[in-house]
């Protein structure tokens, strides 16, 4: 006689989370455990886990031929996710009528030998497709707990051990829901250490700061070690406006689909900011490896990506960052699966000026020869390059200057115009299929970029002075539209074209 | 251009790269080059150097000749013998003058009359903006401007030269088909197109070697009434080309630095050994004996702001004190970062300031000397 139990658990398949209909049958026969419908390496494994987590939780381990299916059964399932779920599924298939509401239960979390419950990756998820699947609750892990708080029309489980979950299910000891907060409330929490106001001078860099994060545009920041790049970098984040609640639902999944959460984080209210070192492989960067993970341009995306020292970034990488910077996803095939990562966020950029780095600077000799330079700066591309709206040098600014300097900005003020010019940009690209100035294709530029002819008159004599390709040209005007969005004026000015040129002002210098 | 039959047994010998003193000792020995060419075809020879004497039996011959002259035509290349009328004559008076000189561009800039700017490979910003306002400032007084193209003072003597639109002339260390360092072809394309000239001893496309450099230099002296000495060390090819000059009987001058300042030994030296210190280009009118004297002690005159604007005139005024960055702009002005931003772009592109490298604004050249 065949003994049925099912219940539901979930599946990660890149960054997004699946239902898994795990049933279990105990039968006569040979005495034997197998798992079938695709599983990989590491749900096979944990057989053995699952076993002395049932024996040791004191449940009685049956002596017959127990066969776990994994529906659907052509997508192959990885990590220790579904663990919590063939355990009950076993026990619900001795004692069917002990068990209730296994249908509308999602069921995940690793088991140990003892039989506690270990958090794992990708749970945010794995409850979005539950509530996508009409599922009305989830028993999970406590340390997953505060990823899934924020989720509002969905009962969350937290359990310690497979004991209280046993014991949840079968109505013996109800567990305490985990509190729901408001998506505001996680919000109003969060700080930024960083901000604008410590950030002295460098008035260029910081307007380019400014105008990055108002029109969505890649930034470029080139000077002497120790000018301040990173600093401005890790600035932007708290200028750009805030997370919305979906943007932080989806960059959340990409960190947890990544094991990239920290247990206590819970979901993200605060745009990501990643910068990973130039020895990074392109797979770490892009995404890749055998398991087909996000790189760090997803774990970027709504965020900001600081890529320093870029001409140390090998060649292979910088080129393979041109798609996911266009599109805006990337798409990681291997052997083992494919997925698409989304890979919205902006690119800053840190360089030295020359390989010795003193090039320009007021206090040291740079030693390097002109052909040193430009091999240098030549392992930047030109289609690289053209995907970086904002190119500034950096002030070579001097200990005295600096202590000299007034109070700066801070960066909620600078944040209230960013806001402003995203809002009138919004309003203008509405019917679009984009929604900011970086985003505008060169055949929109026409219409959205007027200018009034004394600024025409003065980009065309910059234009022929510094030999500014076509494509430059077409940069500088969405930056002025950006400038123009800032100050509240329909049309570019000349202030804002000439403002714009001075961003651009690496052109002339650097690359020709 | 048809070269007549001794003028093509200099080329030959030019080919092989015998050297200005050995031709002319040749020449004084056996009459001439026509004599040396029928010499070793009986077999005398002119040299022990293997090199040159493989180059020697190379062109050897009638149809190598015609080779080498058509190359040489095609290129557009004027070579100038000594007894030629657009032969420098300054250059014919020093020891040991070129028997051929291969000129690539404007042939009539080397008739003018010359200074040359030599110096460090390495200047600092301040070596930099002294070579590049004295060769704005030579030509606008109608001097050509003699340097060797390479990096550094030289390159920027040169720059400073092209702004004042020439003419200037580049003498290289290699053939004059050969644009070294390479870094400065947009230089050399300038030169060769307009701007002056790039001249050589060394035939079209000889590759630079490290002795034809020093050997160069008293071309560099051997062209010019005088040689400012802008900026290098004791031991340096600005010190060779000082040495030359004296040997030549040539000016000197040299602009001062500060005590300490590497660079700055190689002028303090020759100053102490009696090199006319000068400050502007008016000082080497007035050593030369050029120009009415004035008096020096005149504080130099305001410059009529060109600013078309209020903020413009008071960017001009904080400039013209001395260059700055943007933060002390907007000090010095009262003005906000985000006035001056477009304020300094309008500026940089009606040609009032330049900007170098670490958002440093500066007041233009042609805004220095209007």
């Amino acid at each position: 006689m065949f003994v049925l139990a099912k219940v539901v658990s979930g599946g990660l398949e890149g960054v997004n989370g699946f239902l898994v209909e795990v049933e279990a049958c105990i039968a006569n026969g040979m005495i034997g455990f197998d798992i079938v419908g695709l599983p990989s390496l590491a749900v096979k494994e944990s057989r053995d886990r699952i076993r002395a987590a049932i024996v040791n939780s004191g449940h009685a381990w049956p002596m017959k031929k127990l066969t776990v299916n994994l529906a659907p059964a052509d997508v192959r399932k990885e990590g220790t996710s579904l663990e919590l779920a063939v355990a009950i599924a076993l026990l619900a298939a001795q004692k069917p009528s002990l068990f209730q509401g296994l249908k509308d239960t999602l069921l995940i979390g690793e088991l140990t030998l003892h039989g506690e419950l270990l958090p794992v990756r990708g749970v945010l998820s794995m409850a979005l497709a539950a509530r996508a699947g009409g599922l009305s609750r989830i028993v999970l892990p406590a340390g997953n707990a505060r990823e899934v708080q924020c989720l509002g029309d969905i009962e969350i489980y937290p359990a310690h051990t497979l004991t209280e979950a046993v014991k949840h299910l079968t109505r013996e000891a109800l567990l305490l829901p985990q509190q729901q907060v408001p998506y505001e409330q996680l919000m109003a929490d969060t700080s930024t250490a960083d901000d604008l106001k410590h950030v002295k001078g460098q008035k260029i860099a910081r307007k380019a700061l400014e105008v990055a994060a108002a029109g969505g545009h890649n930034l470029m920041m080139v000077g002497v070690p120790g000018s301040g790049k990173t600093m401005l970098a890790r600035c932007l984040p708290g200028i750009l406006p805030p997370l919305s609640y979906e943007e932080a639902l989806e960059t959340t999944c990409i960190h947890s689909a990544a094991g990239e959460l920290s247990r206590e984080g819970g979901l993200l209210t605060q745009r990501p900011y990643r910068s990973p070192h130039h020895n990074a492989s392109l797979p770490a960067i892009i995404g890749g490896g055998t398991k087909a993970r996000p790189g760090e341009v997803s774990l970027a995306h709504n965020g900001v990506l600081f890529l320093d020292e870029l001409p140390e970034y090998s060649r292979q990488t910088l080129e393979a960052l041109r798609q996911p910077l266009e599109d805006g996803y990337v798409n990681v095939t291997r052997i083992s699966g494919q997925a698409r990562y989304q890979s919205r966020c902006m690119l800053v950029a840190g360089m030295n000026p020359c390989p010795c780095g003193n090039h320009g600077s007021k206090t040291k000799q740079c030693r390097c020869k002109p052909y040193e330079i430009q091999r240098y700066l030549a392992r930047i591309s030109g289609p690289l390059l053209d995907r970086i709206d904002i190119q500034v040098e950096m002030d070579a600014v001097s200990i005295d200057e600096i202590e000299k300097s007034d109070i700066e900005e801070d960066s909620a003020t600078v944040q209230k115009r960013v806001l402003m010019a995203r809002k009138r940009q919004l309003e203008r690209y509405q019917g679009e299929t984009y929604y900011c100035n970086a985003q505008m294709p060169q055949s929109a530029i026409e219409k959205h970029c007027q200018m009034t002819p004394d600024a025409s008159a003065l980009l065309h004599k910059a234009v022929t002075q510094y030999h500014i390709s076509m494509r430059a040209y077409g940069r500088i005007r969405k930056v002025a539209r950006t400038l123009a969005d800032i100050a509240g004026r329909e049309q570019l000015s000349l202030t804002d074209v000439a403002q714009a040129i001075q961003l651009r002002n690496l052109d002339g210098q650097y690359w020709r | 251009m048809r070269f007549t039959e001794e003028q093509r047994c200099l080329l030959w010998l030019s080919a092989a790269e015998i050297t200005a003193d050995r031709v002319q000792r040749l020449l004084a020995e056996r009459g001439s080059a026509a004599a040396l060419w029928a010499d070793f075809a009986a077999g005398k020879p002119l040299t022990a150097n293997a090199e040159a004497l493989r180059m020697l039996t190379r062109y050897h011959s009638a149809i190598a000749m015609d080779t080498l002259c058509e190359r040489i035509q095609k290129k557009g290349v004027t070579v100038l013998f000594q007894e030629d009328s657009a032969y420098p004559p300054l250059l014919n008076c020093i020891d040991d003058p070129p028997y051929v000189l291969y000129a690539m561009g404007d042939a009539q800039a080397l008739s003018r009359p010359a200074i040359a700017v030599v110096g460090t490979r390495y200047p600092s910003g301040y070596g930099r903006n002294m070579a590049r306002s004295l060769g704005y400032g030579l030509c606008q007084a109608g001097f050509c401007v003699v340097s060797g193209m390479a990096r550094g003072i030289d390159g920027c003597a040169h720059e400073g030269a092209i702004d004042a639109q020439g003419p200037t002339v580049a003498v290289l260390g290699s053939g004059v088909n050969v644009p070294y360092p390479i870094e400065n072809i947009g230089m050399y394309r300038k030169l060769t197109d307009g701007m002056g000239a790039v001249i050589s001893e060394y035939p079209l496309d000889a590759t630079p070697q490290t002795y034809h450099f020093p050997h160069r230099n008293r071309l560099i002296s051997g062209l010019c009434h005088g040689v400012v000495f802008v900026e290098g060390r004791i031991k340096s090819g600005g010190m060779i080309t000082v040495n030359t000059a004296l040997n030549q009987g040539r000016e000197v001058f040299a602009v001062p630095g500060s005590v300490g300042q590497s660079g700055a030994e190689g002028p303090h030296t020759i100053i102490r050994d009696g090199a006319r210190l000068i400050t502007s280009v008016e000082d080497i009118l007035l050593d030369l004996g050029l120009s009415p004297v004035t008096d020096i002690t005149q504080a130099k005159p305001e410059l009529p702001p060109l600013g078309e604007t209020p903020v413009q005139q008071a960017v001009l005024k904080a400039l013209f004190q001395e260059s700055m960055g943007m933060d002390a702009l907007c000090k010095q002005t009262g003005y906000t970062a985000d006035v001056l931003m477009a304020e300094l772009s309008i500026m940089e592109i009606t040609g009032q300031i330049r900007k170098d490298s670490g958002n440093v604004f500066a007041i233009a050249l042609r805004t220095l000397r209007p």
